[in-house]
């Protein structure tokens, strides 16, 4: 018998030679030259060299090489004896989609179309206070608070909205009295929200919320010319009783159970650092700078009032370079829709914001219960129905789970709410970030689908991925570390270690 | 690669809709139709595009400008570079169509599975 040798050769250890590519796709990002943002069909992303490109496609590149490692550590490239990367991804892509299970878990009730403020940019098309005919029934709130439990998922948020939702009190007391009837028995997680002007809460209203551990949204345009100018009311002083509303949520709810949002107008649109320094002046942790939106009365305004995605994304350049800016100073301030953002491109989780998913929220993730008993696809599409455009009511709130999944506005929104299916998005590197909104399309262009080029939700979001994939090919660590704490929720001081990972 | 020539109706040909500021002709055996396409579909917030057959294994593209800034030598030059990047998205797609099928498959058949275990 021959002695046993005691090592194989080396070589027996040696990968096979050649590689297979997984699926990716791949831009370039003005004001990154000689560079090519290279995105997986899970979202990793690396940024290479033209040359590095062209290797990779042509079965070329350079084991050696820092891309070949970067490429392959992202599942961009595999070697073909590896089976963990396949189930890497397959779990990452798992992961990215696990929005899909469960069903609609954000249920929005428009328990009044009525409001105290005449806002330019309206989008629900308020009515004015004294219209009863707009407010949602106590046959109708049953009813829907019947629909919202046919859902299957586990844990749902009930948030309520208007016009001025606060009008109805009573109605919100309503559903809440019979969702905590039902939650207990059947076991649910409910969470309650409300977006609100709260210059009418009160502190019973108050009280009510805080036992509920309601989470609320207000809104904040900016310093106080700027508010009052877009928010008008008769007593012009629509910013001063805001701030006041604000000081009384927090001393009964709590500092947290707060948020503010901007909407922006053309006037906005001059003082991007103004209005990020108002939020961090009354003490709120996050902005969400929010372009306007083509339904109600934004339509009509259009002209006064509205401007291109071509300018809004120069402003809000500016207003994330200031946030940055102060976060270096230790400041705590984030954009909101930027942490939406890093939450994709950073991690592998999806986010509770349904107008970035693919497929599509709308009807999959939320359902919106109108005041006249109407059930639609999305908070857009009942605005759009405002404006006299059905399209995606999915029914009504005497109909089934099933009878809604089935209609035919459900099949519309299905047919064109496929991000990897539409034309240009299937292109797209921001494609795993990104999402479909067939009812903006609806809404702007008259088609589900949209045509890429000029649509202003592909012009946003493709202008708005590569302000922020500048800041991530630059990788300054301290941005890196800023952007890492808006993704993850957790404070930025904890993340040092951690920074070299995401870049 | 891309030959240009002047616009305007060819004999024989169908006629190009519209006052074309440049068309140029591609090889069908360089650049599938396909990518000819979606080439002329990223251009089109910038350009017309008229898209017609050239003999065989050519197409026809005449660019009409939308914007009124159109540069015809730097649209030609991007629209060059436009073909090869769509050529080469259409051949990673090809090349990896089965591995996504697989992971997509596996993935969702996965979350299915997890659960009615639970």
């Amino acid at each position: 018998m021959s002695p046993r040798q005691a090592f194989a050769p080396l070589l027996d250890f040696a990968a096979p030679a050649g590689y297979r590519l997984l699926p990716f796709r791949f831009a370039r990002i003005p004001g990154v030259p000689g560079k090519v943002l290279v995105t997986s069909e899970v979202g990793e992303f690396a940024f290479i060299s033209e040359e590095d490109l062209r290797a990779l496609v042509a079965g070329t590149l350079d084991p050696g090489s820092n891309a070949y490692a970067d490429l392959q550590a992202r599942h961009v490239l595999v070697e073909s004896n590896s089976h963990a990367a396949m189930r890497m991804s397959t779990s990452k892509y798992r992961t990215r989609k696990s929005f899909l299970k469960g069903g609609p878990a954000l249920h929005m009730f428009v328990v009044t179309l009525r409001c105290d403020h005449s806002c330019r940019y309206c989008q629900v098309s308020r009515r004015s206070g004294d219209e009863a005919r707009f407010d949602m029934s106590t046959d109708t709130a049953a009813a829907a608070v019947d629909l919202m439990f046919q859902s299957p998922s586990p844990s749902l948020t009930v948030e309520f909205q208007g016009g001025e939702p606060l009008l109805a009190f009573g109605r919100i007391q309503q559903v809440v009295d019979l969702v905590e009837e039902r939650r207990v028995r059947e076991g649910r997680a409910v969470t309650y929200s409300m977006t609100s002007t709260l210059h009418l809460a009160d502190e019973e209203m108050l009280a009510f919320m805080r036992r509920h551990d309601f989470q609320l949204s207000t809104s904040l345009d900016g310093p106080a010319a700027l508010h009052d100018a877009n928010r008008p009311l008769p007593s012009r002083d629509s910013h001063a009783r805001t701030v006041a509303a604000i000081d009384r949520v927090r001393a009964t709810l709590g500092h947290q159970s707060l948020s503010a949002l901007t909407t922006l107008t053309r006037e906005s649109l001059r003082h991007p650092e103004a209005v990020v320094d108002e939020y961090v002046r009354l003490g709120f942790p996050s902005v969400f700078l929010r372009p306007l939106s083509p339904f109600g009365f934004a339509a009509k305004s259009a002209g006064r009032i509205g401007y291109a995605m071509e300018e809004f994304l120069p402003f809000y350049e500016k207003a994330l370079a200031h946030i940055v800016d102060l976060n270096r100073r230790g400041v705590v301030i984030q954009e909101a829709y930027a942490g939406f953002l890093l939450t994709h491109i950073l991690t592998p989780f999806p986010i509770g914001y349904v107008d970035l998913r693919s497929p599509t929220g709308a009807g999959l993730g939320a359902r919106v219960y109108n005041y006249d008993g109407g059930v639609y696809a999305s908070d857009e599409g009942r605005m759009l129905a405002e404006m006299g455009d059905h399209s995606f009511r999915l029914g009504y709130v005497q109909d089934s789970h099933a009878d809604l999944l089935q209609s035919d506005a459900m099949q519309l929104i299905l047919a064109a709410g496929v991000a990897e299916s539409l034309p240009g998005c299937s292109d797209c590197a921001f494609l795993p970030y990104c999402g479909a909104d067939p009812v903006f399309n609806l809404a702007r262009e008259g088609d589900p689908v949209g045509h890429r080029a000029g649509n202003a939700h592909c012009t946003k979001h493709t202008g708005l991925f590569q302000i922020l994939f500048r800041y991530l090919a630059e990788a300054d660590p301290e941005v890196m570390r800023i952007f890492l704490s808006w993704a993850t929720r957790r404070p930025a001081r904890g993340l040092a270690a951690a920074v070299g990972e995401a870049a | 690669m891309p030959s240009d020539h002047l616009s305007g109706s060819l004999a024989g040909k169908p006629e190009i809709p519209f006052e074309a500021a440049f068309s140029v002709t591609i090889d069908l055996s360089v650049f599938p139709r396909e990518v000819v396409l979606r080439a002329c579909y990223a251009f089109a917030d910038r350009c017309h595009c008229w898209v017609q057959g050239d003999g065989p294994g050519s197409l026809l593209v005449a660019f009409r400008d939308r914007t009124g800034k159109l540069d015809a030598a730097d649209t030609k030059g991007a629209f060059a570079n436009a073909l090869v990047d769509f050529a080469l998205r259409a051949d990673i797609e090809t090349r990896t169509a089965d591995v996504r099928r697989i992971l997509v498959a596996t993935a969702m058949a996965e979350a299915a599975g997890t659960a009615a275990l639970r």
